[in-house]
């Protein structure tokens, strides 16, 4: 662990060529952390497992708990003060009628997640050849990766700038734009666990032994490459669906008055309808939580 | 009918930087064996896949029946072409990666299964055809690349290395069973390896290669008997060299003065007076006696080293002049000397071959890369 803490500083020391001197000094910490660990594995040997366990247990899963909790302590009235018209159960199903713009949501929500992955896988599995085939390749692949370095809002602004009424008008904001929006996010999603794939899979030897059996390049691609290819593909599929699902900035500028689940959330929060946000947050952790079990059915064997 | 010609074949990789297979002609025959021979490196797959059209060359033709093909595709190329990995789908079963070849090329389905059982047969594998390759073991996945090399009713079969990954039994065995396939079939084949002894046993010629040259082309008696350069007399069969210069040249024969006087005499290869030559002779044509024995072509030296190899025995000696030379014998036949004995090395004058020696010197020319 002494060497995990001390690693980075190092890394980072070297890099910008700081003196011997003070090398020296980050070894003498580490010998110094390294004594200490020595210590450490010795007489708490349990010690280092426990508190990685409680660190994901603090950070993770007790706020998980604390919303289902919440929403389960709430159901039918606050349960400090009292109060009806603070329970889960009125602010979805009493006059607010949250449920029913839950439910519009998670429409939209699936919709626009389905629609943007299908078409985003479309682009990527031509993408991915490209990037393995040409020179050019590993420019685009750094190209492809911009959407998922710039923050979600300033994307979402520059897709409403550009392709909104003020642009060229190509949608107003809505379902159409945030499928929009999500396929620009989507399409690096897909293609990096496909390369991923790809470079574990020697495709090249086996479409070129498919080419002596007399399989054009159109076949190749069709028989071998991409049943190769097929974990990857799902892997992206699945992962794009999620990041779609749970987006919020980027989407936020671009859904006029439609909307995704995320955005609800955010919405009802603002409206002080904090109940109905919980139950919201809690439906949404559910559905993220059996996409992942599905992703980890078809990733691992 | 398949006959191969490459002309002035180059390739290289890199932007130029690796020299893959340097200007090579070559002429494979209708029906022939032929085996690229060579350290690995020297460019045996480049040209290889060159002639199947899965890399392109940077010059130089290709033809295969007298037609141009170095602008063609693979699929369009047919050639059988078995990979030094296999390369066998790792999604698709026995069945379906033999059947694989027919199917794409749309064959009607009764004709592709007549012959994926053909070919099965053929290479006598008739269980587990629904196995999946990574529940092959080595030779299994050998036949069925085979076969599936076959499928497409190629006449040209290529293969790269096909008994690398085999274990030195299976692969003795499995070596002559490809060969007599070949000529049940009737099939021209270009076979690549860097095992010399596999080269010889069953090939028609042998193409030895280094540093992207054919160096020599030959049958194997031709390239045993006759080495035409001094690479190929020590990479086909087994040298020792022994450097000097020529002092006397009649039309028949040569005298060559190694270091420290030591006279020995070679057949006359063209070679000038006063040249500097390194004379090669085979561990196998150098007798051994006990003590010292002058005679023509005789030289004394020291045992230093002596191993019993199971039928043969190798003796390393140190001659009077410095040299190291290795003797082999066979080990039922020779008298058994142990280490420190003095003997007498001598061999025939017509047993020996002489080469000009190599400007860039005798290690770097026998460098095997
Ligand atoms: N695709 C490639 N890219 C770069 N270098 C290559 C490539 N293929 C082969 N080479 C290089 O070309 C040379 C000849 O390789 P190869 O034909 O595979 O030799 P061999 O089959 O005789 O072992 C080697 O130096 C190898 O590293
Ligand atoms: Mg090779």
């Amino acid at each position: 662990m002494a060497t995990a803490i001390i690693l980075p500083i190092e890394f980072i020391l070297q890099k910008q060529g700081i003196s011997s001197f003070s090398i020296f000094s980050t070894l003498r910490l580490e010998k110094g952390l390294l004594k200490i660990e020595k210590f450490a594995s010795k007489k708490l040997s349990r010690l280092r497992d426990v508190v990685v366990l409680l660190f994901i247990i603090l950070v993770v899963v007790i706020p998980i708990i604390v919303v289902l909790n919440s929403v389960v302590l709430s159901w039918s009235s606050d349960p400090d003060t009292g109060k009806v018209t603070e329970s889960v159960n009125y602010q979805l199903f009493g006059p607010p009628n949250y449920f029913s713009a839950l439910l519009d949501a998670t429409f939209v929500s699936f919709a626009s997640a389905s629609i943007a992955t299908y078409i985003a896988t479309c682009i990527a599995i031509p993408t991915v050849f490209l990037i393995k085939r040409y020179r050019f390749g590993r420019f685009l692949r750094a190209i492809l990766r911009i959407p998922l370095i710039v923050p979600t809002s300033a994307l979402g602004l520059s897709i409403l700038l550009l392709w909104g009424p003020e642009g060229f008008n190509l949608a107003n904001p809505g379902i159409w734009l945030i499928i929009l929006t999500h396929i620009v996010f989507s399409v690096p999603v897909i293609v990096e666990p496909m390369l991923a794939t790809f470079e574990g899979s020697e495709i090249p030897l086996y479409s070129g032994a498919a080419r002596t059996l007399g399989a054009t390049q159109y076949n190749t691609v069709e028989s071998i490459s991409l049943p190769l290819l097929k974990r990857g593909i799902m892997a992206g599929v699945i992962l794009s669906f999620t990041r779609s699902l749970g987006e919020t900035g980027a989407t936020f500028l671009v859904m006029g008055s439609h909307t995704t689940i995320p955005p609800l959330v955010v919405n009802m929060v603002e409206a002080l309808a904090i109940p109905a946000a919980l139950f919201a947050s809690t439906y949404l952790i559910a559905i993220s939580f059996v996409l992942l079990m599905l992703f980890r059915k078809v990733t691992t064997r | 009918m398949p006959e191969v010609k490459l002309t002035n074949v180059a390739k290289t990789f890199d932007k130029g930087r690796i020299i893959a297979v340097d200007h090579i002609d070559l002429s494979i025959r209708d029906r022939e064996y032929l085996t690229l021979l060579g350290p690995s490196g020297c460019g045996k797959t480049t040209t290889l896949r060159m002639i199947a059209g899965l890399e392109l060359p940077d010059e130089g033709e290709v033809y295969i029946d007298e037609k141009r093909v170095s602008g063609l595709p693979p699929e369009e190329r047919d050639v059988g072409y078995v990979f030094q990995e296999y390369a066998l789908f790792p999604h698709m079963d026995v069945w379906d990666n033999v059947t694989y070849g027919p199917r794409v090329k749309g064959w009607e389905e009764e004709k592709s299964e007549r012959i994926g059982r053909e070919m099965l047969e053929l290479v006598r594998l008739f269980e587990r055809t629904d196995a999946f390759p990574s529940e092959l073991s080595g030779g299994m996945r050998q036949r069925v690349a085979l076969a599936r090399a076959l499928s497409s009713g190629s006449k040209l079969l290529l293969l790269d290395e096909p008994l690398g990954a085999l274990d030195a039994k299976i692969r003795t065995e499995l070596r002559y069973e490809i060969r007599r396939l070949v000529k049940d079939l009737q099939l021209t084949a270009i076979h690549v390896t860097h095992d010399q002894a596999e080269a010889m046993a069953i090939s028609d010629r042998i193409a030895v290669m280094r540093k992207g040259k054919i160096l020599q082309v030959g049958t194997p008696q031709e390239l045993y008997l006759n080495p035409q350069h001094i690479f190929v007399a020590n990479f086909v069969g087994e040298s020792n060299f022994l450097e000097g210069y020529i002092t006397e040249r009649t039309n028949h024969k040569i005298t060559v003065e190694l270091r420290r006087g030591i006279n020995v005499q070679s057949m006359n290869q063209d070679h000038k007076k006063g040249e500097k030559v390194v004379v090669a002779i085979r561990p196998e044509v150098l007798s051994i006696t006990q003590g010292e024995k002058s005679g023509l072509n005789s030289i004394f030296g020291n045992i230093e080293g002596f191993r019993f190899e199971g039928t043969n025995i190798r003796y390393e000696i140190r001659l009077e002049n410095d040299d190291l030379v290795v003797v082999v014998r066979p080990a039922l036949m020779a008298e058994w000397l142990s280490v420190g004995e003095k003997v007498t090395v001598a061999f025939p004058v017509e047993k020996s071959f002489v080469f000009s020696y190599p400007e860039l010197g005798l290690r770097t020319e026998l460098a095997l890369e």
